[in-house]
């Protein structure tokens, strides 16, 4: 028995309650046929599981402690993953699962012949887990991603009948609105975060801060009042009743909509202090129950006046959010219990009803209920639970409210009881339409039996919670202490003669007043919401606007893109040069500075010749000159293996420009060329001050200080350029490499086999060229080997080495040697480029079968010898950069002929 | 002598920009093979300029004594990045429609 109760409450862990809904779901979304086979079957075993669920958390409820559980996530940024469960949010949790295991078999009978009954369980489950996640949350991002969460899925839910306009597009304003919502949560969140230091809920509440961000409180309040659809944003929620039904009584009664409220409630005990708070959710609430009283008055749609009262129970609860006090949280768990237990039977009775006589209008459902007796007895039931009626929960929600207001302010408390007679205007009407007598509806549906019986639990639930609250023992006392409201406190059915009790029997008569004097009028058409309207105006201009700016921005010129980067990136800089701020310019013209007055101007001619030149020989020369005369500046300024390289690289770009201009023709040009003289100008001169600005700036350079100073000791290679290059910084290199193994396959994809295949072109050359160069290639060999050797101690190195047997390639390509067919080309190219990789990964991993970290050096010492794997890494980047060049080469020699 | 460096450095950017801003396929290729040229420039001469100064170092260095091979490292494998990306694009050059 022992071991069963630890098991029990092992089971009772809530990660794995938080588990049990998203395999479910993952369960529908992975065996679809066999939901779709067995709807029935999976109701029942959904509403099992999610039942047993609920009552594995109903015996967590009478705890008083609070219990966290946390693995971190992101520490860095104060995220973790914890939950925490307090009596309240367990009772909630209870509220959840248990409406959700009568929605899913709800959905199941309802939807036992649609094909995608699978998604609507997989998207119901993942709803859940979503919510149940937004309640447990413990951090605050942690809350905002479930958050999130259920904003997406109630879209999908919304937009179910996708096949719908209007059920995408109210889907879709919901989505946007929640999103919106969820996006100022967020930086509510992070100010709050920053400004309070913590990102845990259980810490945040456990003491008054001093000060709270403003900011935050609003930002926070405007999330929690977009997901609750509490005015100016409630237009979303009567929208959003396009989705199916069993969607709708679960997004109406203890989901989604209850998320915001839930929020404002769980932050009231601290965020009430906030001067804000209690007058904009009153207002707010106050506000959100007369537009939505006013609609639901003259709605004739069941689903619709549901809908608005939902809307009403949700401005009530925020008001006494915004209240704030203990009384007030009191009165909102009984309230948002009540109203759970009331709405969700109400909506899925909207959906039975709708089934059997094929209608939802209350103007033709006289006489309902005694066609459907059960259906009937549940909508007469929840509704008295809606107006209040004792001794059903509505009434106690109802009275607490009540107190709650009267004690804030007697004044407000009236207009709160004025529209508690409205509630039950609407609540008479419904009772009036579905019991009056009447003919039979002509329609003649068949309602499922697991539609009644998923509408007939909430309703029994509802008349058990009265049960529990009149025993005594006081149920869902420690819930509301929890929340914060008094330690100790309990509901009572019976306080005596309070101004609360007179107020609701006032509110009573008013009513009936009410509802023979709209007796008439209930046909008037339903005005639609002027902030629809507005909104939809809001989305619709900024959609022209964008259509405005691309068309303004992206005319589908390449110049147009080109010309703006620039003058972006330009404006930018400009601004933040601070000219002001410069050191003087070191202008030390000594006799070094001769060279320059040779090489500068050349450089310069050449650049501009390449600028303006259209003839494919012109631009090659200049090219290589502009080429030619950088790597004299690299020379110049200590940087050997930089001008090597430069070197040999301009050789082999000129081999393959030449073979891609020779075939190119010129396209007729219409772009201004003032223009393009003006931005090239001013780009130029943009770069030129950017560089002085750069050199008057002295850098500690402590990378380079170690580079130089380990080189030699450490590394054992004079040529610290080398050093870095295939042991300091050898990742990157290994990096790079692929990236050239890729490209160079990058080149055989767009180009294609075929070339290898065509014949060579048959030219007479001379057979000076074709041997010299022959002879060249002989000679570069030890010239490569050499390179290639001396790298780690003097200029050279494997990037050099590679670079200089391709250009001697390249020139034996040129002379058209026999050797060197296409199919040889590739061969070779294809086996260096492997080979290549294939060292050089081996030098990276060497070191780990040595038990050293990745690409560590591995050294062998021989006196004044030092062999490692960087040498072992230099050859396969050399062995990969040839095999690189070699595939470009021969996609490109037979062009340049 | 930086004056002269950066003076260049700007012609070449603005040849690049020239070029580039030409409205053709090749125009974009020798533009972005002249701004490349350019900002193999720019990042040596961001890490300070010196003559006869190659970091070649013995035993125990003279840090202030060598140039910056940190600028020439990145340098160097740009150069050869900035090969791989020509050739690529005249591959595409070559494929695209006339």
């Amino acid at each position: 028995m022992r071991r069963f109760s630890l098991f029990l409450r092992t089971m009772v862990s809530y990660f794995l309650l938080l588990a049990i809904p998203f395999m479910t779901a993952l369960f529908a979304g992975f065996f679809p046929g066999w939901v779709r086979r067995h709807a029935h079957g999976t109701g029942i075993a959904l509403t099992v599981i999610f039942f047993t669920g609920a009552l594995l958390l109903l015996g967590r409820i009478s705890n008083e402690t609070e219990t966290l559980w946390s693995i971190p996530w992101v520490p860095e940024l104060g995220v973790s993953f914890s939950l925490r469960l307090t009596s309240f949010t367990a009772w909630f949790g209870v509220l959840i699962l248990f409406l959700g295991g009568c929605v899913q078999l709800y959905a199941c009978a309802y939807f036992a012949k649609h094909p995608r009954l699978p998604s609507l369980l997989t998207l119901l489950g993942l709803f859940t887990t979503a919510m149940l996640g937004v309640i447990w949350s413990d951090n605050l991002y942690l809350l905002f991603l479930f958050w999130e969460g259920t904003s997406l899925l109630s879209f999908l839910l919304v937009g179910f009948h996708d096949d719908l306009e209007k059920s995408r597009k109210n889907a879709s304003q919901a989505l946007l609105i929640t999103m919106v919502g969820g996006a100022s949560l967020l930086a509510g969140f992070v100010i709050l975060h920053g400004s309070l230091g913590t990102s845990s809920l259980s810490v945040l509440l456990s003491g008054q801060p001093e000060a709270l961000p403003t900011a935050a409180v609003i930002l926070i309040m405007a999330g929690a009042m977009t997901k609750s659809a509490q005015w100016p944003f409630h237009f979303w929620l009567p929208n959003a009743m396009v989705g199916p039904t069993p969607v709708s009584a679960y997004l109406h009664s203890a989901t989604m909509v209850k998320a915001g409220v839930f929020l404002m409630a769980t932050l009231a005990p601290v965020l009430s202090a906030h001067p804000y708070w209690t007058p904009v959710l009153t207002t707010s609430g106050l506000l959100t129950v007369i537009s939505s009283l006013m609609r639901g008055l003259r709605a004739t749609d069941l689903k619709a006046v549901l809908a608005c009262t939902t809307l009403a129970a949700l401005g009530f609860l925020t008001i006494l959010a915004g209240i704030g006090t203990p009384a007030a949280l009191l009165g909102f768990i009984i309230f948002l219990t009540a109203h759970a237990l009331y709405k969700a039977p109400l909506f899925l009775a909207a959906g039975n009803l709708e089934k059997r006589f094929g209608t939802r209008d209350l103007n033709q459902l006289p006489g309902a209920a005694r066609h459907l007796p059960v259906t009937g007895a549940v909508v007469l039931v929840s509704t008295l639970s809606l107006i209040g009626i004792a001794p059903l929960p509505g009434f106690l929600g109802k009275e607490y409210l009540l107190k709650a207001a009267w004690a804030y302010s007697p004044a407000f408390a009236l207009v709160i009881a004025l529209a508690a007679a409205g509630v039950l205007a609407i609540g008479f009407r419904i009772m009036f339409a579905v019991m009056s007598t009447g003919p039979k509806p002509a329609k003649d549906g068949e309602v499922p039996w697991g539609m009644t019986a998923a509408t007939l639990f909430p309703a029994l639930a509802a008349l058990a919670l009265v049960l529990a609250l009149a025993l005594p023992g006081q149920f869902l006392g420690n819930a509301a202490a929890s929340l914060g409201a008094a330690k100790g406190a309990s509901y009572k059915f019976w306080y005596g003669w309070t101004p609360a009790l007179l107020m609701s029997l006032g509110a009573i008569a008013l009513s009936l007043v009410i509802t023979r004097f709209l007796k008439g009028s209930q046909a008037s058409a339903v005005l639609p919401l002027s902030f629809d309207t507005i909104f939809e105006a809001l989305i619709e201009s900024l959609r022209k606007l964008g259509d405005r700016v691309s068309a303004l921005l992206q005319n589908g010129k390449l110049v147009t893109h080109l010309t703006l980067i620039l003058a972006f990136i330009g404006t930018i800089s400009f601004f933040a040069l601070d000219v002001h701020l410069w050191e003087t310019l070191p202008l030390n013209w000594t006799g070094e500075s001769a060279i320059f007055l040779g090489l500068t101007p050349l450089l310069i001619v050449a650049a501009v010749i390449a600028a303006r030149s259209e003839s494919p020989v012109a631009l090659l020369v200049s090219l290589g000159f502009v080429g030619f005369l950088i790597a004299m500046l690299f020379l110049w300024f200590s940087a050997p293996d930089l001008a090597l390289t430069q070197l040999m690289a301009e050789t082999l770009i000129l081999f393959l420009l030449a073979g891609a201009l020779a075939k190119t023709r010129r396209v007729e040009k219409s772009e201004p060329r003032l223009f393009r003289l003006i931005v090239a100008i001013l780009g130029g001169i943009l770069v030129t001050v950017l560089i002085l600005k750069a050199m008057t700036l002295e850098w500690h350079h402590p990378v380079s200080d170690f580079h130089l100073s380990q080189s030699k000791s450490a590394a054992f290679g004079a040529n610290v350029v080398n050093v870095i290059l295939v042991d300091f910084r050898a990742l990157d290199t290994f990096g790079e490499i692929i990236v050239l193994a890729i490209a160079a396959m990058g080149a055989n994809a767009a180009l294609g086999a075929a070339r290898t295949r065509a014949p060579l072109p048959k030219v007479e050359y001379s057979s000076l060229l074709t041997t010299g160069s022959q002879l060249l290639l002989y000679f570069l060999l030890p010239a490569i080997l050499w390179i290639f050797w001396r790298g780690h101690n003097a200029p050279g190195g494997g990037f050099i080495a590679a670079l200089l047997a391709a250009a001697g390639i390249g020139m034996n390509l040129l002379a058209s040697r026999p050797r060197y067919t296409p199919p040889f080309m590739l061969r070779m190219s294809h086996r260096f480029l492997v080979a290549g990789l294939i060292i050089t990964t081996a030098a990276t991993i060497l070191p780990l079968l040595a038990g050293q970290p990745f690409l560590t050096g591995l050294w062998f010492h021989s006196g004044s010898l030092h062999l490692g794997t960087p040498l072992i890494f230099d050859l396969g980047v050399f062995l990969t950069v040839l095999g690189f060049c070699m595939n470009y080469l021969r996609h490109f020699h037979k062009r340049t002929l | 002598m930086e004056i002269f460096v950066a003076i260049t450095i700007g012609i070449l950017v603005a040849t690049g920009l020239y070029r580039l801003l030409g409205g053709c396929k090749v125009d974009i290729i020798i533009g972005l093979i002249l701004l490349s040229q350019a900002a193999n420039l720019i990042i040596l001469a961001s890490g300070g300029l010196k003559h006869n100064a190659a970091a070649l170092v013995g035993d125990d260095p003279d840090l202030s004594s060598f140039a910056d091979p940190l600028p020439q490292a990145l340098v160097l494998t740009a150069i050869v990045i900035g090969f791989g990306i020509l050739a690529f694009l005249l591959t595409l050059l070559i494929r695209s429609p006339k």
